[in-house]
């Protein structure tokens, strides 16, 4: 019982977590892209995009880095047997992840929150960019442990067998397995915040004067966007394939699970393909006939209210990647079962129960604080 | 350098990390408590808010390294501990997850209704954030009821006589160093709860600290097996930090707020120190017998593994430093 409702308890946590991550990563990027434009251009309607979705971006920030505490922990308290027979791989990448990458987004995201209008044009894009390449290195660091427990490399079994290894760290790090991942990942969740960036666009452009500032505003931010959505769409299946194709002989009863094994990976996996298929044929239309999508409220109230497709893609290809790889943990080294911490069930129960309780209220906050600023004015009045 | 040498410089490098967490969370934490007895103008709560929001996340980040350090470079123990410590580590990441979504979104809604509720879960949550790892800290010292590497009696053992007085301290003292900070960041002359009480605490603090040390000699007698009964220069942590708890309540009194703020820093890394000292060379003692105690070299990564984390260690974070250095002096008193 403590393995199923520990099981339950990751799955869920780490689902919450991912709706929040995703969104950080691509939004944080087209911050960075009218950042870098308001910076050349000095475009006052460039801030004015950056720092709207850029609150958006620090509301999913927030309860991003809050959710991640629970996903580091557990690995202690629930599945401790995994820690001690892992930890010699698996924790050193989950530090590197705090010194390189947590440090540097959370220094800058505090700075940007507080203080970008007390510094130069210039500092306020480098706040960003240090916030983008954070956000990377972050993904780069906990991809490259997963990637591990997909394919393990450059490791060996100590003498008693009681636990892995390091016998190659740059095997570890240069995986192709983890690469691939990233590539994908970051991908999508690009994607992700370009889809977003439209969708939420519209709603708030759908309701004002077509020749008012904010519309103006607005028509200068979709356009990059909408290129960043057709870019990525086009990428994805690209990459994806490439990755399958990897995957083919080094995690045999992942194919077998996608091609029917599992109807959960097999629906997973589909529902990934088509809703992939159509963000290519939607955004490319789109961007072809500009024009004709700015004057049509019917096609950006397409992307308003399909603004969830993105979600669900990627929560489907997380499905794939590791309900694919049961009944292991770690591939072929150690089964899912055998990972977990020897506590008392109604522990267990007690944590199950907490975290349900309290990202239930973390849902409301998120929800009420997104639907607050969509419908803030677009920008403060300065005070000078 | 041998595997066991390496081994013990990580298990105090840990300690170092836990002093600088400790160090920064004390003031965060500390205005965060003082925020419920504030009765002043909203702007001038969210100036008080924001003097300690921008620094924030770049010190949780710190606990994570305390906690992910654990992990990588003593895999067993991080596995034995959070097994063992199950249920008040889940109380901590309640405490984490509402303080830190309060203290950054708190301004995210211009609703009152909303700033107030989230104000009180910001100042509730640092109370039981800064006093649950005081707890952890100090049962880290003295060692739990570990048997066969399971526990034997409930989690409630944890507060022990020492664990109450550590708890104490570490409250008093973020009470203390909150109140300096408002006093350094925002001028002398900013409205805060009254001085009087800011004095009881302070000087409440010297008796916290006394009394823990005389807990920890009396109760767990941790002072007697280990290194502390070889080697009595060790004795000057102690006693050093017991003198720079008196120093900061003079500096108080005197309204050297930058003395007292940095008495309380050597101060408490002093603790800290002493407490790994004392466990030494257990890195998770237990209570039951010496013997079912977790060794630092039972509990550590392979050589190789540690060398490669000492190596990136090395390069990244004096760049962390120099960073967050540049953000503190910059912006500290910047509004």
């Amino acid at each position: 019982m403590v393995e199923i409702l520990s099981r339950i308890q990751f799955a869920f946590s780490v689902g919450f977590h991912f709706l929040f991550v995703p969104l950080s990563i691509g939004l944080i990027f087209l911050v960075c892209l009218y950042e870098y434009n308001y910076m050349k251009s000095k475009n006052l309607r460039y801030k004015h995009l950056s720092e709207f979705y850029g609150d958006m971006f620090v509301i999913n920030y927030a309860f991003g880095i809050v959710t991640g505490f629970t996903m580091s922990l557990q690995f202690g308290t629930n599945w401790s047997a995994y820690s001690i027979f892992m930890g010699d791989v698996f924790g050193a990448p989950l530090v590197f992840e705090a010194i390189i990458a947590f440090f540097l987004e959370s220094t800058f995201t505090g700075l940007w929150i507080f203080k970008k209008n007390k510094m130069s044009n210039r500092l306020r894009f480098i706040t960003v960019l240090m916030i983008l390449i954070g956000t990377t290195f972050s993904a780069l660091w906990i991809i490259t442990a997963n990637g591990f427990m997909q394919n393990p490399v450059g490791y060996s079994l100590a003498a008693d067998g009681s636990r892995v290894v390091v016998e190659n760290f740059k095997e570890i790090l240069l995986n192709p397995y983890a690469w691939y991942m990233l590539i994908h990942n970051n991908t999508a969740c690009f994607l992700l915040g370009a889809y977003f960036v439209l969708g939420i666009g519209a709603y708030r452009y759908l309701r004002v004067d077509k020749d008012s500032e904010e519309a103006a505003t607005f028509r200068l931010g979709f356009k990059p966007a909408n290129i960043v959505l057709v870019v990525m769409s086009f990428l994805m299946p690209i990459i994806g394939n490439v990755y399958y194709n990897y995957i083919v002989p080094i995690q045999p009863t992942k194919i077998d699970a996608i091609s029917g094994g599992s109807p959960m990976v097999t629906v997973s996996f589909a529902l990934m393909v088509g809703l992939g298929t159509l963000f290519i044929l939607y955004s490319t239309y789109t961007l072809v006939f500009f024009k004709k999508y700015m004057a049509s409220p019917v096609m950006q109230k397409i992307y308003l209210w399909s603004f969830p497709l993105p979600y669900i893609a990627i929560m489907a290809g997380w499905i794939v990647a590791e309900v694919g790889r049961q009944p292991y943990v770690v591939y072929g080294l150690m089964l899912t079962k055998n990972a977990v911490s020897n506590v008392p069930e109604m522990q267990v129960w007690f944590s199950l129960m907490t975290i349900l309780i309290m990202y239930f209220i973390l849902a409301v906050a998120c929800v009420y604080l997104m639907v607050k600023r969509i419908n803030a004015p677009l920008y403060k009045e300065e005070l000078v | 350098m041998s595997h066991e040498l390496l081994a013990s410089i990580w298990y105090f490098i840990l300690a170092l990390v836990w002093a600088i967490y400790v160090s920064q969370e004390l003031f965060v934490t500390g205005v965060g408590m003082l925020s419920l007895k504030y009765r002043v103008e909203e702007d001038y709560f969210q100036k008080i808010n924001e003097s300690v929001a921008t620094f924030w996340d770049g010190i949780q980040v710190w606990l994570i390294v305390a906690v992910g350090g654990l992990f990588a470079t003593f895999p067993t123990a991080y596995g034995l501990t959070l097994q063992a410590l199950y249920i008040p580590f889940y109380l901590l990441l309640m405490a984490v997850i509402f303080r830190g979504t309060s203290i950054e979104l708190l301004y995210k809604s211009d609703d009152r209704l909303w700033q107030k509720a989230v104000s009180k879960v910001w100042g509730v949550s640092s109370l039981a954030m800064i006093l649950i790892v005081g707890i952890y800290l100090i049962n880290l010292f003295t060692g739990l009821p570990i048997k066969d590497n399971l526990m034997t009696e409930s989690f409630t053992v944890i507060f022990s006589r020492s664990a109450q007085f550590g708890g104490a301290l570490f409250v008093l003292s973020a009470l203390t160093m909150g109140y300096c900070w408002i006093k350094m960041t925002l001028g002398k002359d900013f409205k805060t709860p009254s001085k009087a009480s800011s004095l009881w605490i302070s000087g409440a603090s010297i008796f916290a600290v006394a009394l823990l040390f005389l807990a920890l000699t009396n109760k767990n007698n941790v002072f007697e097996t280990g290194y502390f009964a070889k080697i009595p220069a060790l004795w000057t942590m102690p006693i050093l930090a017991m003198l720079l708890y008196v120093a900061q309540f003079l500096f108080m009194l005197k309204e050297r707020y930058v003395g007292a703020f940095v008495s309380i820093i050597l101060g408490i890394t002093l603790v800290i120190f002493t407490g790994f000292s004392a466990a030494f060379p257990y890195i998770l003692p237990s209570t039951v017998a010496q013997s079912e105690g977790l060794l630092i070299i039972k509990a550590a990564s392979s050589q190789h593994t540690l060398e490669i984390i000492t190596g990136v260690t090395l390069v990244f974070l004096p760049v962390v430093i120099v960073y967050q250095g540049w953000k503190y002096r910059k912006f500290w008193r910047k509004f």
